[in-house]
């Protein structure tokens, strides 16, 4: 389906089967050391997505005082919530966000070469 | 270097869409926000360092050889090292709000949300950096300063002066007044007659 033919609505929401469309069709790309990129197709919208996945991010003064926020867990075996952030057009989206609301939850495995 | 694969997760609940919608906001709004704050952090420090500078706030000597030699040159040292703090502090400042005009490959550009998190943490570098060399800058500025105030004054010139009524004599000029001279030397104040002098030689300092 097409979102830009059919846009589906902005909708919070998560089923099971989204992890599992997910785990099985998107791609894991390990750009450089603390940041993997994970892309694909939005289980719910289709929307193509890409999802860095970074262990630190600038966070204002915290951040230039040695204080950054990792948003990435603990290196090997831990989990990622993902939402789409695709950048198609869906109704009712509420101003700042992204995506289509889905959302949705992977593990994902990090192995040193 | 690593290999990454991905299997399901447990069920998402609303925790997980809250924790990864701020991850998005977080990384979508990263370069603009590390640009306002490198921005803000320019404007401030320039007028900080206007306001020493262009306004005289701090002012010693405006000439370093009134200065004792060896003081003069840490001035000198100091206001050297000021400069090159300075002028490094600034483009690193610059670069952090701006970035650097950088040609790259096809080939090696990567993906938007990527480059701008990778552009965002060397732009946070960037800014780190110009602050504190910006800061340096303004504590070598002022070490300076305080050189030129505390710092010992150079002795003035010293004149050696040859006559036959009272031989050699050496010291600083206090006053000149009708064809006399009088120096003041190491035992005080003495006048030489400069129509009997048969020797005049202006020296760094007299001889002990």
């Amino acid at each position: 389906m097409s979102a830009d033919q059919n846009p589906l609505p902005y909708k919070e929401v998560t089923e099971p089967s989204y992890g599992q469309a997910a785990a099985e069709s998107f791609t894991v790309e390990h750009v450089r050391k603390g940041v993997v990129v994970l892309r694909g197709s939005c289980p719910r919208c289709r929307g193509a997505m890409e999802v860095p996945l970074v262990g630190t991010v600038f966070d204002g003064m915290r951040s230039l005082l040695g204080q950054r926020r990792s948003t990435a867990a603990a290196p090997n075996e831990h989990v990622e919530p993902l939402v789409c952030t695709c950048d198609d057009t869906h109704p009712n989206r509420p101003e700042g966000r992204t995506g289509c609301g889905a959302y949705w939850t992977i593990l994902l495995t990090t192995e040193s070469l | 270097m690593s290999e990454a694969r991905i299997v399901p997760g447990p069920p998402a609940t609303r925790d997980h869409l809250l924790a990864a919608q701020e991850r998005a906001r977080l990384l979508r709004t990263e370069l603009p926000r590390v640009r306002a704050a490198a921005t803000a952090w320019r404007n401030a420090l320039a007028a900080l360092l206007a306001a020493l500078i262009g306004f005289s706030l701090i002012k010693g000597r405006s000439d370093v050889n009134q200065l004792a030699t060896p003081w003069a040159v840490v001035v000198g040292a100091l206001l050297l090292t000021a400069l090159v703090c300075g002028a490094t502090g600034a483009l690193s400042l610059v670069r952090a709000a701006h970035g650097r005009p950088a040609v790259s490959a096809l080939r090696d550009l990567l993906s938007r949300r990527v480059a701008d998190h990778t552009e965002a943490l060397a732009a946070a570098t960037s800014l780190r950096r110009g602050i504190g060399l910006t800061l340096l800058c303004t504590a070598f500025l002022v070490a300076a300063v305080a050189v030129t105030w505390y710092g010992p004054a150079a002795k003035p010139p010293a004149l050696q002066v040859t006559t036959p009524a009272v031989g050699t004599i050496c010291g600083t000029v206090v006053r000149a007044d009708r064809g006399t001279l009088v120096l003041r030397t190491a035992s005080g104040e003495v006048l030489a007659n400069l129509s009997e002098a048969t020797a005049i030689r202006p020296v760094d300092a007299c001889p002990a």
